[in-house]
């Protein structure tokens, strides 16, 4: 038998907690470093599921597997109880959607934060007032996604 | 040790041990950037984990979970060696996941990074995708292909990847939106499987199948009674098949039936995941008329050919389904098989296509002559001039080929005809990537 047994819990709300605030420092102090490349492109697949609502957790099971009929019915309810906590994401996406972008479409905006990130996570962020402006305001989103994921683990 | 050191320590024990992995063979040209992914991403974790709040049980709670899935990735790292799979296989399946696979997140991303390992039994086939909400520091994605360790030769039955191709591409957030209203939407928009209330009704109906009913003796009413992520899992499953057969072709069906048989005899159990067997087979016959199959053979002129391909179908696509395990309608399936094409061409993913005589005669020819099939110009000239040729036409090519000597080893009551063939097969597709890239070689110095 193992050392410990426990039911898998969906981490997807502290992931992306720390990866907001870690987004925020990397605006803050912005450098050519592999953190800023795995924050950005995280944060920039999150906003793909975003963009076309694919949060449900999907396992890839083998071509045919056999389980014990024991307990059977459990394991295929494991994707529900994955599917409450991926919710609290998408509920503080949208309220960070909404307070930073207003009523901006949901395409528009991830297209748009998708080509920031690019240039961040690639350190090729133009030095121009407007885009300024636009890094101001992502890194207003991720502040508050990061406060309204910490307010739901609460 | 408080849990953030020993989490700490466990990083520098996790770094030590990719050092140590380092000193196996690998196939050529992964490893390098396999190493550098890894690294990154355990410099990440610790980065995270140094300055974390010890009473944050969340964040420490995450890092457990992400270092430990780091060590299982340098194990599974541990088990790629070359020379434990069929790589010249490996290499032609990625050519055709790593379209798909894109992510477009990025204008200089990385591709993904595929690894292959041999391990478990007959239902190992798998691809390990990365795909968890919850894992935090993913830069690349590291795609595992696990192989059952008995079949690392049987590049036939390899042909089965077609359908975890399906779950590779399901990971991707622009094709499961596609895939979600374009593929499965027809699918579920009627028949038994419309709802769970249906399924589970069509499950328990009276006029079902003998097996079917014995399994509900066997198991208890929950067991019947299907639920909304079971269903889900259901239409994953339909929709990874349909990929296999669209990408794989005649292989693919051949080498579904073989292994799903094998596994489930009755062919009427299903799970959590999976729907019974019957019910995937008729939709499968479905997806071949829709494309055409039960046409091919009169297309083929050579008589010997042509009776092979008419067997072949008969046996691992017809007869027509019963009318219990036919959930889908002609007009269903036939929406889901084109969407699927389209999606396919679109990402740059090749279609299986239909062979002709000059495919797949010599192909045959060299196989009966227990020659590994494949491109070679034979003729002994000078300058040869090796052809091209499709992969998934030498897999089908060691179908025809299997039924045939099958049926007369039988009679000679000898068994060791098929890993033979196999390994004939898994040489013919080593020789042609040769050709592939001699081919691509001298191409490139011609422009």
């Amino acid at each position: 038998m193992t050392l410990l047994s426990m039911y898998k819990r969906d981490d997807s709300r502290t992931v992306y907690r720390i990866l907001a605030d870690e987004a925020v420092k990397c605006l803050d102090h912005p450098d050519s470093g592999t953190k800023n490349k795995i924050v950005f492109t995280n944060l920039a697949r999150l906003l793909e599921r975003y963009r076309y609502d694919a949060f449900s957790y999907d396992a890839a099971p083998g071509i045919l597997e056999v389980f014990p009929t024991q307990g059977e019915d459990r394991r295929a309810d494991l994707a529900g109880a994955h599917q409450k906590t991926s919710s609290d994401v998408i509920v503080a996406l949208e309220a960070a959607h909404t307070h930073v972008y207003h009523s901006l479409s949901r395409e528009d905006l991830v297209e748009n934060l998708k080509r920031l990130l690019a240039q961040l996570a690639a350190s090729k962020v133009p030095d121009d007032q407007d885009t300024k402006a636009r890094l101001r305001q992502v890194r207003l989103f991720f502040e508050t996604l990061a406060e309204g994921l910490r307010k739901r683990s609460a | 040790m408080s849990p953030k050191e020993f989490l700490l320590q466990e990083c520098e024990n996790v770094r030590a041990t990719l050092q140590d992995v380092l000193r196996h063979d690998y196939a050529a040209g992964s490893s390098e950037e396999f190493y550098n992914e890894f690294c990154e991403r355990l410099g990440f974790l610790e980065s995270l984990i140094q300055p974390a709040d010890p009473g944050d049980v969340s964040a420490l709670g995450t890092f457990a979970e992400e270092i430990s899935l780091l060590s299982t990735l340098v194990h599974h790292m541990e088990r790629s060696h070359a020379g434990e799979f069929p790589w010249p296989f490996t290499e032609y399946l990625q050519s055709l996941a790593t379209p798909l696979c894109k992510e477009h997140l990025a204008d200089n991303e990385g591709e993904p990074i595929i690894r292959v390992y041999a391990e478990g039994g007959l239902d190992t086939y798998q691809i390990n995708l990365e795909n968890d909400l919850s894992v935090l520091n993913i830069g690349r994605r590291i795609f595992t292909i696990v192989f059952p360790r008995t079949l690392r030769h049987h590049v036939l039955l390899h042909a089965i990847f077609g359908h975890e191709i399906g779950h590779a591409a399901w990971t991707i957030p622009q094709h499961k939106s596609d895939l979600r209203s374009n593929v499965i939407e027809p699918l579920r928009a009627s028949g038994p499987l419309n709802s769970t209330s249906q399924a589970t009704h069509w499950l328990r109906d009276l006029t079902a199948p003998a097996p079917i009913a014995e399994l509900r003796d066997q198991y208890s009413d929950e067991y019947s009674d299907i639920k909304r992520n079971q269903l889900d899992s259901w239409f994953q499953e339909f929709m990874c098949d349909l990929f296999g057969l669209v990408t794989f072709g005649g292989g693919f069906l051949a080498a579904h039936q073989t292994l799903l048989l094998a596994l489930d005899p009755t062919g009427h159990r299903w799970g959590p995941y999976h729907p019974p067997y019957v019910c995937r087979k008729a939709m499968l016959w479905r997806a071949c008329k829709h494309l055409g199959w039960p046409e091919f053979p009169a297309s083929i002129r050579d008589p010997k050919m042509r009776s092979s391909i008419d067997s072949f179908l008969s046996k691992y696509s017809g007869p027509a389904p019963g009318s219990w395990e036919d959930v889908f309608t002609q007009e269903q399936v036939a929406k889901a098989v084109d969407a699927l094409k389209a999606l396919l061409t679109k990402a740059g993913t090749s279609c299986f296509p239909m062979p002709d005589d000059s495919a797949l005669l010599p192909l045959v020819q060299m196989l009966n002559e227990q020659i590994p099939p494949c491109g070679s110009d034979l003729s002994g000239s000078p300058t040869p001039a090796n052809r091209d040729v499709d992969f998934r036409h030498i897999l089908f090519a060691g179908w025809l080929v299997a039924d045939e000597v099958a049926a007369q080893e039988t009679t000679a009551g000898k068994h060791g005809y098929f890993l033979e063939l196999n390994k004939l097969c898994e040489m013919g597709l080593l020789q042609q990537r040769a050709i592939d890239l001699y081919n691509a070689a001298k191409a490139g110095e011609e422009a």
